[in-house]
């Protein structure tokens, strides 16, 4: 179950799917600040 | 290494110094390390100096506010300090001196011989000296460093020189680093835990930092999406803020306290955490209501996603939204209150000792509570009408961060420097500096109250003189206060350096798994899985 | 034996504490109760929720001390090893929800008391400037600029050798003055010229952003006639401390000969036909952006 040994493949699928999340919302807000865009005067 | 040892380990074979059975000698020991207690010791010394610069900072706020009219400094660079004291003590002192316990001790808690990824964790330190340098390096520069405040609003912060590129790629800096250490403690807790050391089974420290962890991932990408459209807001003519463009300046208030509040919470929930540990420790007792306090920190956490408008109650909200926001601010007093009622039950019917990590865990739940109080008042949104960017919340938020975070991180400090050093720190002079720090903040602080309730705003250079009084006495007590971490600084450079020498178990109480190393913790530990049971399980009765 | 010891502490305890909260309030300021029904309204707010903070800070503190005093390995007693309590903990998560509640509802009421600006019967427009306020009274022609007072400004320049004492309301004077009638809701459009400024008088119970791009809405009235003073409530550069807001509330027919001498002076004498006018054009919504 929880082996002490980490195993690579459970560690790489972790990072993976943070990063991924961090790059999303990072990208979602600066979409909400284009999408805030009225017409410039 | 063995050839069964982490993966994550594997990179480093080669690495002659990275050697099983010490630390290697010399400087470069601390550029290419991926020993975790290596970088959390880089992490807490860093921190430490933050501390001192941004204190500082702080003393030379304080000093021209000792009485009124402008004697030292002008107003430009009155709020360039204003603006960097916060900088460095949000990012530079208090969130690494976190990461700094977590890389020391979330390992040695859950019995893992390591980070789960030890060369991000090099890289994610050593990203923290370069932007701090950068981000400090922009007051000497011809335009000045940003004076707008850390919240950075615009329209103001743009109006900040060409240093504001610099700001902003600073931050970013820092937001990757965070981002990087929470991966790290996240992949850390959920993957290498020892067999039998359960998810309930974890010592709170490392339970409030794994939700920490997530807050960290989920709103360090949201400052870096709201700096990044203030660097184009500024230099490529984008109108992100600007209403004149058909931006709006509000909506980056909303971006920054998505991010701010949870941000709040990452300086705080481990300092819970760490609080948790101590008390029982120094009670005796096992921890009261373990999984009431696991879930009221998720619950923190989760409720700290949907209250950031309460930093914004004089924008101009509709009722609807002023309601809401004040409705959910208020519910957080219940998980908070559950919290504070859980620590003095574990005290209740105790054998208490008051070693100084004790006496700073008690002072933490005095004066937190008091912060605590504080916030609920400001929560009142017709009452936040009148306090709101006054010295009143000057007064809260210090209260919170000062002798909230800070104190737990000094109280880990005392608590867990045996362990680190193996030598007893010296507990005479811990107790000067606990009685020294614990009136001087109080006097530097509590009158804070005052000034707000009696109409003084914050972030101003010069006062009325009806201000003068209390003005005085916080000053008198924040030099003070400065002094006594100045005496903090050396009884932790004078344990280092030699003392008695301290047993594995250090404290009577202790319990948990790094209590079961040798003091100091040698450079490798738990390479084989440890066994878990009640008795070093840190809360005793897993049952519940 | 051990349950008078409990007794004894306990009272010793709270003696103890509640000479602690004396002394913070015989030593403090205090929010002011201002003179308008909405700062009365804030005040009381603050008290009650201070004061339930108070005994809720009492009673949870004073266990704490209580226990610090008794529980201690040097007494000799054993540690016990209970490690929940669920009637204890359903009490301390169901109390302090209805305490909430209790709070929410006087704070539900005045808050919508303050966000009802309808039937103002005159409008001012308060336009925020680095590092300066422009008030416009809307529909008469009178607008000025309101700036902190010559003296003031020279003392407060670094190392002016004067002493901030020897000058009049320092930093809290300006040359022009916004003067209202009392006993008259007054609805003020708050907007600014260029960074975020905010507009606030403790003694009108308020403040409200000056937004550039947005007109926000507040309402006031004054019951009392006399000198507001005030400050900018935002940061908003380096002279954000230098900006104040001085209101004097004068009785109505004063006011309306002040306002007929003013230059530019183009409007009715009547203040109430004022609002009606600009009541129809203006919109109550905060969102108002002005560059569209």
């Amino acid at each position: 179950m929880n082996d002490p040994r980490p195993s690579g493949s459970g560690i790489r699928r972790t990072v993976v799917i943070l990063a991924i999340i961090a790059v999303i919302i990072y990208l979602l807000f600066i979409a909400a600040g284009v999408f805030g865009y009225k017409d410039g005067a | 290494m063995s050839s069964n040892t982490a993966a994550a380990h594997d990179h480093t074979h080669d690495h002659t110094h990275d050697d099983h059975h010490g630390a290697p000698k010399g400087l470069l020991r601390w550029v290419f390390t991926t020993n975790h207690k290596d970088i959390g010791t880089l992490y807490l010394v860093f921190s430490l100096l933050m501390f001192l610069i941004g204190g500082g900072m702080a003393l030379i706020i304080r000093a021209e506010l000792f009485q009124p009219g402008l004697q030292l400094v002008n107003p430009e660079f009155f709020n360039q300090m204003t603006t960097m004291h916060a900088l460095v003590m949000i990012f530079g002192a208090v969130m690494p001196a976190f990461v700094g316990l977590a890389n020391w001790m979330i390992p040695m808690m859950i019995g893992a011989p390591d980070m789960a990824l030890p060369r991000m964790n090099n890289w994610s330190f050593w990203i923290l000296p370069f932007a701090f340098t950068m981000l400090i390096g922009t007051l000497f520069m011809p335009s000045g460093g940003p004076a707008g405040g850390w919240t950075l609003y615009p329209p103001l912060s743009l109006q900040t020189g060409n240093s504001f590129a610099f700001v902003i790629f600073a931050i970013h800096m820092l937001g990757i680093s965070s981002i990087m250490g929470a991966i790290n403690v996240i992949a850390t807790i959920l993957n290498m835990r020892a067999p039998g050391m359960t998810l309930l089974r974890m010592p709170l420290f490392v339970w409030s930092w794994l939700i920490t962890a997530f807050l960290l991932i989920a709103v360090m990408p949201v400052l870096a999406g709201a700096v990044t459209m203030l660097l184009t807001d500024r230099f490529f003519d984008t109108t992100f803020f600007s209403a004149a463009g058909g931006g709006d300046p509000v909506m980056f208030q909303h971006i920054f306290w998505f991010f701010g509040h949870p941000e709040v919470y990452i300086m705080i929930l481990p300092a819970f955490g760490i609080i948790s540990e101590i008390i029982p420790t120094f009670a005796r007792k096992p921890l009261f209501g373990y999984t009431a306090m696991v879930y009221a920190t998720a619950s923190i956490a989760f409720l700290s996603f949907i209250v950031w408008a309460h930093h914004m109650f004089t924008v101009g909200m509709p009722l609807g939204a002023e309601l809401f926001f004040m409705y959910a601010t208020m519910v957080i007093a219940v998980p908070t209150g559950v919290k504070v009622f859980n620590w003095v039950s574990t005290m209740w019917r105790g054998a208490m000792t008051f070693e100084t990590p004790m006496l700073f865990a008690l002072a933490f739940v005095i004066l937190f509570t008091i912060g605590g109080f504080s916030g609920l008042m400001l929560a009142i949104v017709p009452a936040d009408f009148q306090y709101h960017d006054t010295y009143f919340v000057v007064a809260h938020f210090h209260y919170v961060l000062v002798t909230g975070a800070v104190f737990a991180i000094i109280a880990a400090a005392y608590y867990w420097l045996p362990k680190w050093t193996g030598n007893m720190y010296n507990e005479r002079l811990g107790k000067i500096h606990f009685w020294w720090s614990v009136i001087s903040v109080n006097v530097l602080f509590f009158p804070q109250h005052y000034l707000g309730l009696a109409g003084m705003p914050r972030r101003i250079p010069d006062y009325a003189v009806q201000f003068a009084d209390y003005n005085m006495i916080s000053s008198i007590g924040g030099f003070a206060f400065g002094l006594a971490q100045l005496l903090f600084a050396f009884i932790v450079w004078q344990c280092a350096r030699g003392g008695v020498k301290a047993t594995a178990q250090v404290w009577e109480g202790a319990k948990g798994l790094e209590w079961t190393l040798p003091s100091p913790a040698p450079y490798h530990t738990f390479d084989e899985p440890p066994k878990i049971d009640d008795s070093v399980v840190a809360h005793g009765d897993v049952a519940h | 034996m051990k349950n008078q010891n409990i007794v004894i502490v306990s009272i010793a305890v709270l003696a103890g504490m509640l000479l602690a909260v004396w002394g913070m309030f015989a030593l403090g300021d205090n929010m002011p109760r201002g003179v308008t029904e909405f700062s009365q309204t804030a005040y009381d707010l603050h008290m009650l929720i201070l004061w339930i903070c108070v005994v809720i800070g009492v009673l949870v503190f004073g266990a704490m001390f209580v226990s610090i005093i008794l529980h201690r390995k040097s007494n000799g007693v054993e540690a016990a090893q209970f490690t929940h309590s669920t009637k204890a903990e359903i009490a301390w998560t169901a109390i302090p929800i209805l305490i909430l509640i209790l709070m929410a509802v006087p704070a539900t009421r005045a808050l919508i008391l303050m966000e009802t600006s309808e039937g103002a019967e005159m409008d001012i427009k308060i336009t925020g400037y680095q590092w300066k306020w422009k008030y416009e009274y809307m529909d008469t022609g009178v607008s000025f600029i309101s700036s902190l007072a010559q003296d003031s400004d020279i003392a407060r320049q670094l190392n002016s050798g004067i002493d901030p004492t020897t000058v009049d309301n320092y930093l809290l004077e300006v040359d022009n003055a916004l003067v209202v009638p009392t006993d008259t809701k007054i609805r003020l459009l708050l907007t600014s010229g260029d960074v975020i400024h905010s507009w606030w008088v403790p003694e009108l119970g308020w403040k409200r952003d000056a937004i550039p791009g947005i007109v926000n809405t507040a309402w006031t009235s004054i019951s009392e006639p006399g000198t507001y003073r005030g400050q900018c409530a935002e940061l908003c550069g380096k002279d954000h401390g230098f900006m104040p807001v001085v209101v004097i509330a004068k009785p109505r027919a004063e006011f309306e000969q002040w306002l007929a001498q003013q230059p530019g002076y183009t409007g009715s004498d009547d203040v109430s036909a004022l609002a009606q006018d600009t009541a129809d054009d203006m919109t109550t919504s905060p969102e108002v952006a002005l560059a569209d």
